[in-house]
């Protein structure tokens, strides 16, 4: 059953995003984005990350995908833009995809760590991610907040206009 | 139970289409959306891997990652727009005013 | 729960959370202060990063690793720091020239500065694969702000968005290969990682290495991940480039040798192989794309990039030699870096300032000193004695002659040679051109004081070197 619904979550992420490259839209981009993110919910959830599964939906395919799509209405292109022409670019995009994949396969051969074999999946509660946060990871815990504050700073003075302009 | 090696593949799959994508888009908002896959995989390969290892630990890296993502989706999107207002078009290859 | 660890690891925190405060003062200055209250927040910052100096000194070192291992203040963290503290005033200084005459400030541009430096003292004491994470894109995500901050030319926006998708992209890969390195491992701290992989599965650690350099690579503009530098140093404000072309590679510099040294000692045949490949493509591509640059800004963006390469010989030649070497060489990088993009806001048009090399011509005659401050920091940009240049490329060259990689000193020397073509053509404008049609110079005082600054520096500690190293070679993490 659960092997199911991986190939499922697994085709459906593949799938929408191939979907992403070859839609002209932005718009339908975006949308087949949405799904991919959320059958990447799926997926954590499937192994065993419920939390994360849930913060995974919520802010990347609901709070960053609608600010991709307000951003694509504010630009409104009309008709779409063709992919790539250039032989070349295609080329080496096919090529360095190409050799990364070999590479990462060829490692995943050679390396007993990344367990092949299937084991139970307990999930793990929010408590304890909350814990480690507050305790182990409390310095990186506190410059995030620093990162968002100069994001935020920063993404106003890049929009703001001011006189003059 | 599944394997998480199954989940590590798909994540490096998903890396893969991500960088291709950004190659093959010729417009900043779609280049973005690759880039935002790639992360995506990224936390998959987390979280796949540790599995066996430290999942707890990997859970807290991904809400991390999540959060900074954010962080940047903020600042590309306003980047993007004030590209938008000075060439009225997001595409790639009008962004030529610097050559050598 | 026991909170007092948290509490008293609170000292060791007085640098970033100092820097909190001049951001936080400086944001109150330009929300409440109507009249000029961008150039306030300004001396706001200035003040607080002068005063920061002092501060920096009195914070105490931490024992060992605090906060569960995420972060260890020691000697070489507080080196680091300071040479972003100098990086950081030397770009206000110039920055109050540059704005006033466009007439076009952006104050939030000031106190995004110290929220920068925040990120790279956390990612220079960082030892923890998270810590460096966040820290990393808190210097990364606004600088990219930065290079986009001038709105009245399009150059600028464009510099913003190059810079943001190829850093992006980077970060992305990057964070590829930590998953590989964390979930071999399942630790996040750097030494726990570098005792957990000495075990086998070696493919996918060294893979996962490969992934995380790339990602730093790309940040510390190394061929062949350089592409992006040249469009953001062209386009992004003169003043801005000096500091995204020095601190972020400082402090990219001192995460590679802390990674190299703590994580990823068990391959230290692959990565100074990797390092010494790296060294010789990037001076090679320097120096060569720039003998052909036209735009003074691009000239000396790709001079960067070859120096970039000078300063991966010294990863490549690892040891405490070419430590000491490699700590040496980036503070001289800061302050010829300064002056040489400096010396752009001399040069005034009719709107703006002059970017061609040819529009320095006359500037020997119309301002002696100035040409001669340039002269001494052309000459260390070559590695001419008696300059600190000469001395930084020599402690280099001899680093990698000890490791017994000649062909590698060999082509430094000679890239050395290379240079010496396109800086010779900066002083040739300055002292033997004729003053071009509509091209004005006003030395104006900040400018001149970097300049005057940056001859001197190099000036003292290319007579008296022992001055720098006795502090650098105590501060290395090599004992």
């Amino acid at each position: 059953m659960a092997i199911l619904l991986f190939f499922l979550f697994a085709a459906f992420a593949v799938g929408s995003v191939l979907g992403m490259i070859i839609s002209r839209n932005q718009a339908y981009s975006a949308l087949f984005l949405v799904v991919a993110f959320a059958s990447l919910g799926g997926l954590f959830g499937l192994l065993g990350a419920p939390f994360m599964a849930v913060v995974q939906i919520i802010i990347y395919a609901g709070a960053i995908m609608v600010l991709f799509i307000f951003v694509i209405m504010m630009i409104h292109l009309g008709e779409g833009i063709s992919a790539e022409k250039k032989k070349w670019t295609i080329a080496a995009a096919v090529f360095m995809g190409i050799i990364l994949l070999a590479e990462i396969v060829f490692a995943v051969k050679g390396a007993p760590a990344v367990p092949m074999a299937g084991q139970e999946m307990a999930g793990t509660s929010p408590t304890e991610i909350g814990r480690l946060l507050f305790t182990k990871y409390l310095y990186p815990f506190e410059i995030t907040s620093i990162l968002i504050i100069a994001a935020l700073v920063g993404a106003v003075v890049l929009i703001k206009k001011r006189e003059g302009e | 139970m599944i394997p998480p090696g199954y989940f590590f593949i798909l994540s490096v799959v998903l890396f893969v289409l991500g960088i291709i994508a950004f190659f093959f888009k010729r417009d900043l908002i779609t280049q973005f959306m690759a880039i935002e896959i790639m992360l995506n995989a990224a936390n998959l390969a987390f979280l796949a891997l540790a599995r066996s290892s430290n999942f707890v630990d990997a859970q807290v890296i991904v809400f991390f990652i999540i959060t900074v993502a954010a962080a940047e989706a903020a600042i590309g999107l306003a980047i993007v727009l004030l590209i938008f207002r000075k060439k009225k078009t997001i595409k790639t290859e009008t962004l030529n005013s610097m050559k050598g | 729960m026991d909170t007092s660890a948290y509490l008293s690891g609170l000292k060791y925190l007085v640098p970033e959370i100092y820097l909190l405060a001049v951001a936080a003062v400086s944001m109150f200055v330009h929300l409440f202060v109507k009249k000029r209250g961008a150039r306030r927040a300004g001396y706001v910052v200035l003040a607080g990063l002068i005063a920061g100096v002092a501060v920096l000194f009195l914070s105490p070192l931490s024992p060992g690793e605090i906060y569960s291992g995420s972060l260890s203040v020691d000697s070489f963290a507080l080196y680091f720091k300071a040479i972003f503290l100098l990086s950081g005033i030397l770009t206000l200084v110039l920055a109050f020239r540059f704005f006033g005459v466009e007439k076009f400030e952006a104050g939030e541009m000031y106190y995004l500065i110290p929220l920068i430096l925040i990120g790279m003292t956390a990612a220079v004491s960082s030892v923890d694969l998270i810590t460096a994470y966040v820290a990393f894109e808190l210097f990364a995500i606004p600088s990219y702000v930065l290079a986009g901050i001038f709105k009245k030319e399009q150059r600028s926006a464009e510099a913003g968005i190059k810079y943001f998708f190829l850093g992006t992209l980077s970060s992305g890969i990057m964070l590829l290969g930590m998953a590989l390195v964390f979930g071999l491992t399942g630790e996040t701290n750097f030494a726990a990682i570098g005792k957990a992989l000495a075990g086998p599965n070696d493919h996918i650690a060294l893979i996962g290495m490969i992934l995380f350099f790339v990602g730093l690579f790309f940040k510390a503009a190394l061929a062949p991940f350089h592409m992006w530098a040249p469009d953001v140093y062209e386009g992004a404000p003169t003043p801005l480039v000096v500091f995204l072309s020095t601190a972020p590679k400082a402090a990219v510099f001192a995460m590679l040798i802390r990674l190299v040294l703590t994580v990823f000692p068990k391959f230290e045949v692959q990565w100074t192989y990797i390092f010494q490949i790296i060294a010789l493509i990037t001076m090679f591509w320097g120096n060569i794309a720039a003998l052909g640059q036209t735009n003074l800004k691009r000239m000396m963006a790709y001079s960067s990039i070859a120096h970039a390469g000078y300063l991966a010989i010294g990863l490549a030649a690892w040891g405490q030699l070419a430590n000491t070497a490699i700590l040496f060489y980036l503070v001289m990088y800061l302050f010829m870096n300064a002056a040489a993009f400096g010396l752009i806001l001399l040069v005034r048009k009719s709107a703006g300032f002059g970017e061609e090399v040819a529009d320095l011509g006359g500037l020997a005659r119309s301002s002696p000193l100035a040409a001669g401050c340039l002269l001494v920091v052309l000459l260390a940009l070559t590695g001419i004695p008696p300059t600190a240049g000469f001395m930084g490329k020599y402690f280099i060259f001899a680093a990698a002659v000890e490791k017994g990689l000649y062909w590698l000193a060999a082509a430094g020397a000679l890239n050395s040679v290379i240079s010496l073509f396109y800086y010779f053509r900066i002083g040739r404008a300055i002292y033997m051109e004729e003053p071009r049609p509509g091209i004005r110079f006003e030395p104006s005082v900040p400018v001149l004081a970097v300049l005057v600054a940056a001859a001197a520096v190099l000036l003292i500690f290319g007579i008296f070197p022992g001055l720098l190293t006795s502090i650098a070679s105590a501060a290395t993490l090599i004992k």
